[in-house]
């Protein structure tokens, strides 16, 4: 019988059942999509062993990157030793892109390569024609380079080319990758006797602990995910914050939904509890109507997202193969686990939203509910009492507490704050506009729409929240584009950059380079991982280069110090993550032992999500000993022109291909790296414009279908069907202006707290404050002024539809 | 205020050019069948019917007899399957729905069996909201006397949730009469009073209808309420006959 009554009411309102549906599937396939992404990168492994060898490959490395033959010989001759592929790697570039000539044997132990047409890639590989020797690229790198099947590629300005005889499909770890057979690419990058590095398979452990010798690195693939799972780290936090927000999101349109099917039925409850049901049994039955909708909508969720998080990971495999060297595995690995845990937790959640709304039909007198349509509100006194306590409380959790986990939940906090006062302020926009509007149409209509503002309340807040979010996360991202973009300019004062292919330059290479004619000035950088795990930079520049370091903070001295070696720099993702500040005394292990140093500033830095630690040239060459750069930048004379100066370089005949790319390449190359990486936030960004959908859709449902007896009446009274159109027309177009007033501040806060707080506190670094950037909001306002608008068309049409007659004698 | 009056007042002059004699009401054959299912339920079958000016008319008859159906189609809220429906002289089946619907808003009081006001608006709202509908609004003395007329005047900034169901029923009552309608329609707007609060609400209705000098048609169970007008007749099986 009870379940008969909510059965009829939802085959009554199968609108706000079905938003209520997408609302509660959108939420839970987002965090579900996320969960299985996180894990997938948690899974990462070095891309291209995993793609030879496979996922246990075990690796073999020298310290210095590179093994000579006779190491690889010795060690293949010695008893029992493994099958194992010897791999040579150099970055090279071709068109402008990055790219990595992988040299293989195809006859040692790598997995079969099969073209895109399903042959086998190993003849592929030898087949020579005209001296050009051949290479095997993935079908999207062909893309990227915008060129075909037999096509040649010319690398650098070296003039070295290769011919692609076959493609691979999929693989993205082999994305950007040429491979090549190992002794062609030897010759080809001058690299006769020297691999980078031995696979082997995981059998051979053992083996190579046993025999491998003090001087070999050996890396398991436990050991690369664990260092996956540090790379990875910032991407993983940062998606989870986006997650939980676009969850948050979620699951507030859903209360708001929900309230709105209760709201709508208060009437009922009130008599049926005047009849005599009992507090409990209402409950029960709203629970379990909570429970039905809760639990399919969680289900389609878990389809979604399974379809959803497959993509996502392919969306994201790329740049995470590029900006990590690593490889997410080909598809997610969903558990009963999770998705049980998720979908349990997706029934909890609906229920508890739907909590404080169920409060209000069991604890209002059935005699009130019975006669009032009217939703009380919250007096303003205690929304504002409410609005400052969370603010505060969320502020200062955020300021007490250093953690990523304060900064999310302080910005839930505030977040939660603002959107209690938010129908206060929105409706008190609408009651101002409808005071300057009063005897007209709009003014009326507008009056109207403020006189609902009971049940309109929790909807308007949704689709504010929404909004704000879809607004504020594209202003981040666009905003840290731009700080990158500001960044890598302000950091690459030369006019060109050199370096030698898969090799640094020696101190007599530099000098060459220094003393061409048309050179001014020159750079150069030189960077090392120390025993401890620390990157450390040596930088030697001059005077103008200074600027390019972006200091966070006052250090008037810090020029001084860092180029007399009395001090070092630090990144700010390192000073964050060790709490490091300007005159802490950092210690490196150095070959004379333990350095010990003060801080002399802190920079700005967008390269490394771990930092780094910069020293001068002279100290690190005092440390070291070590005399070679990885490259050089040059200042020209007045005149000189970069690719001038490049064809002079390469006459040069260094002994190494040399290769030189200008600030604007290589800004164009770390903004592209940027839109790949962050690919999956707009991904989130979208979906959370797609719950703004939803709640856009759920407000103005709510506010012109559950009016339709209201609006009969009007009609009854004599407004005509046009007037009738023009007036639910304001009232959607005033609900959806209104709501874009209130979430622009917000999506301006929302933006702050990611840039500022969230951003430095996943990856350390933070971005410069500016102005936040209007694209989004000139996105987003024109759609959702339309869509809004189009939206509230809807139950006017139906109203116009349906006898009004009808809709009189359905208020009943 | 220009914007709400435009598509209101170009019938404006009517009234003054019409025949005093001319019945305000007159239904001709009026038939109205509504489907239900595969089968056919004809709630009036030719029903001819004619109120004149000043008259006030009781129609009774059972629960399921068609009374609300027969006004709607007399306000033009509904249309018949055959027949014709006259208003003042004006075929309201013939004219277009906005047309009908500013003749309604001109011509016709509407009184709800269940108040039917504004939930979100307060009593003196819901009366001003007929003024803003048919492009006159009412002044504010207008209202206060109509108001006071009906005993109501204490209670126009309450909600309708603030108020008896009796002062309810006159604020919908004080919304029929606030435009000077020449015709008011009634539907049982007694039909969920006591019996002291009914008899209330009938007495001012039937004072101010007389003191309008426009015609009532009153759909009613309760005989006291039809002993006050000039006429009764009774729906029965899709036919109206005289009592
Ligand atoms: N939309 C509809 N579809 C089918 N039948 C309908 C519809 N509307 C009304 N009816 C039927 O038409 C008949 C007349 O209804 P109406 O509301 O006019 O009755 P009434 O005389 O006003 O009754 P009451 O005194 O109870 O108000 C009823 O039998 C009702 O069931
Ligand atoms: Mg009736």
């Amino acid at each position: 019988m009870l379940a008969r009554l909510s059965r009829a009411f939802f085959y009554r309102h199968p609108a706000q059942v079905l938003l209520a549906l997408i609302g509660i599937a959108a939420g839970v396939a987002v965090v579900t999509g996320v969960a299985l992404l996180r894990g997938a990168l948690v899974e990462s492994l070095d891309a291209v062993s995993a793609e030879l060898v496979g996922e246990q490959a075990l690796v073999v490395r020298h310290p210095s990157g590179r093994l000579d033959v006779d190491t690889y010989a010795r060690l293949v001759r010695q008893p029992g030793a493994p099958d194992f592929v010897p791999v040579l790697r150099a970055a090279v570039r071709s068109d402008g892109q990055r790219l990595e000539v992988v040299g293989v044997d195809p006859f040692s132990g790598i997995r079969t390569l099969t073209g895109a047409d399903g042959t086998g890639l190993s003849t592929a590989l030898f087949n020579e024609s005209g001296g050009i020797p051949s290479a095997v690229v993935s079908a999207s790198t062909l893309e990227l380079l915008d060129s075909g099947l037999d096509s040649v590629l010319t690398l650098d300005e070296s003039g070295r080319q290769v011919r692609v005889t076959a493609v691979i499909r999929g693989r993205p770890g082999l994305d950007r990758r040429l491979l090549m057979d190992i002794s062609r690419a030897q010759a080809m990058l001058d690299e006769r006797g020297w691999v980078s590095e031995l696979l082997a398979p995981p059998e051979s452990e053992a083996w190579l602990r046993a025999n491998l010798g003090d001087e070999l690195l050996l890396v398991t693939a436990s050991g690369q995910r664990a260092s996956a799972r540090q790379l990875t780290a910032g991407m993983r936090a940062n998606l989870t914050a986006m997650s939980l927000l676009a969850l948050a999101t979620g699951l507030f349109v859903v209360y708001s939904v929900l309230s709105f099917l209760m709201v709508q039925r208060r009437r009922t409850f009130g008599l049926l509890r005047a009849l005599g049901m009992t507090h409990g049994r209402l409950a029960r039955l709203l629970i379990g109507e909570v429970l039905v909708i809760a639990a399919f909508g969680a289900l389609a969720g878990l389809v979604a997202s399974t379809v959803l998080s497959d993509q996502l990971l392919r969306l994201i495999a790329a740049p995470v193969a590029e900006v990590y060297g690593q490889l997410p595995p080909a598809a997610t690995n969903p558990t009963p686990w999770l998705y049980a845990g998720i979908w349990l937790a997706a029934l909890a959640a609906a229920v508890a939203v739907t909590v404080p709304v169920m409060r209000e039909a069991l604890q209002i007198p059935p005699g009130r509910l019975v006669r009032s349509f009217v939703v009380h509100v919250l007096p303003a006194r205690k929304v504002l009492a409410l609005t400052v306590l969370l603010v505060t409380s969320g502020a200062a959790w955020v300021a007490l507490d250093a953690r990523l986990v304060a900064a999310l939940g302080g910005l839930f906090l505030v977040l939660a704050g603002v959107i209690v006062a938010i129908p206060m302020i929105g409706f008190g926009l609408v009651r101002g506009l409808a005071r300057r509007t009063a005897t007209t149409l709009p003014g009326r209509a507008l009056r109207l729409l403020e006189t609902a503002r009971g049940r309109l309340s929790p909807a308007l807040a949704a689709l504010s929240l929404a909004l704000a979010l879809a607004i504020g996360m594209g202003m981040m991202i666009l905003g840290f584009r731009a700080a990158v973009g500001d960044w890598v300019t302000r950091l690459l004062q030369a006019d060109m950059y050199v370096s030698l292919e898969s090799r640094s330059l020696a101190r007599e290479q530099v000098d060459r380079l220094a003393s061409l004619e048309g050179v001014e000035a020159f750079s150069s950088v030189r960077r090392t991982r120390l025993a401890d795990g620390t990157t450390l930079t040596a930088y030697d520049l001059p005077a103008r280069a200074w600027s390019g370091f972006e200091l966070l903070g006052e250090a008037p001295e810090a020029y001084r110090q860092f180029s007399a070696g009395d001090a070092v720099l630090v990144s700010e993702p390192l000073a964050r993550r060790q709490g490091l500040a300007i005159g802490d005394i950092v210690e490196l292990p150095t070959p004379e032992g333990p350095a010990r140093v003060p801080i002399a500033a802190v920079f700005r830095d967008y390269s490394s999500e771990q930092g780094f630690v910069a020293v001068s040239g002279d100290l690190y060459r005092r440390w070291f000993d070590d005399h070679a750069v990885d490259s050089v930048g040059l200042y020209l004379a007045d005149g000189m022109t970069p690719a001038e100066l490049g064809r002079r370089i390469e006459g040069l005949a260094l002994g190494g291909v040399a290769q030189w790319i200008t600030p604007a390449g290589i800004r164009r190359e770390s903004l592209a790296v940027f839109d790949r990486t962050f690919r999956v936030s707009w991904a989130l960004a979208m979906l959370v414009g797609l719950i703004a959908l939803v709640a856009l859709t759920s407000a103005l449902l709510a506010q012109g279908l559950e009016r339709s007896r209201e609006h009969a009446t009007l009609r009854a009274l004599g407004l005509s069907p046009a007037r009738l159109f023009g007036l639910v027309t304001v009232q959607s177009a005033g609900l959806t202006a209104v709501a874009l007033a209130t979430a622009l501040p917000l999506a301006v806060l929302i933006h702050y707290a990611l840039s500022l707080l969230i951003q430095p506190r996943a990856f350390g670094w933070s971005l410069p404050a500016g102005l936040p950037p209007a694209e989004p909001v000139l996105w987003v306002v024109p759609v959702a002024l339309v869509l809004g608008t189009l939206t509230g068309l809807y139950p006017a049409w139906r109203i116009g539809r349906r006898p009004m007659i009808e809709h009189l004698r359905a208020g009943r | 205020m220009a914007d709400d009056c435009d598509d209101v007042c170009h019938d404006d002059n009517r009234d003054d050019c019409r025949d005093e004699r001319q019945p305000v009401l007159r239904a001709r054959g009026v038939t109205r069948t509504y489907h239900d299912g595969n089968q056919d339920i004809r709630v009036l079958d030719s029903v001819d019917l004619e109120v004149s000016a000043g008259e006030k008319l009781a129609i009774t008859g059972e629960s399921g007899s068609g009374k609300s159906t027969f006004l709607h189609l007399a306000a033009g809220m509904d249309l018949p399957d055959a027949g014709t429906m006259e208003l003042l002289g004006e075929h309201v089946n013939r004219l277009a729905e906005p047309e009908r619907t500013r003749f309604r808003a001109r011509h016709i009081g509407l009184v709800f069996q269940d108040y039917n006001l504004i939930e979100s608006l307060s009593a003196g709202e819901n009366i001003e909201l007929v003024g803003w509908l048919t492009g006159r609004p009412a002044s504010v003395d207008d209202i206060r006397r109509l108001a006071a007329e009906l005993g109501i005047d204490e209670l126009l900034g309450r909600r309708p949730d603030q108020l008896s169901g009796g002062q309810q029923q006159r604020v919908a009552i004080a919304r029929a009469l606030i435009h000077q309608p020449s015709l008011v329609l009634a539907d049982e707007p007694t039909g969920s009073l006591d019996q002291a609060s009914a008899e209330q609400v009938m007495q001012v209705l039937s004072q101010s209808v007389d003191a309008r000098g426009c015609a009532l048609v009153l759909v009613t169970h309760s005989e006291t309420a039809a002993a006050r007008c000039d006429r009764r007749v009774r729906l029965r099986a899709g036919k109206l006959e005289a009592t």
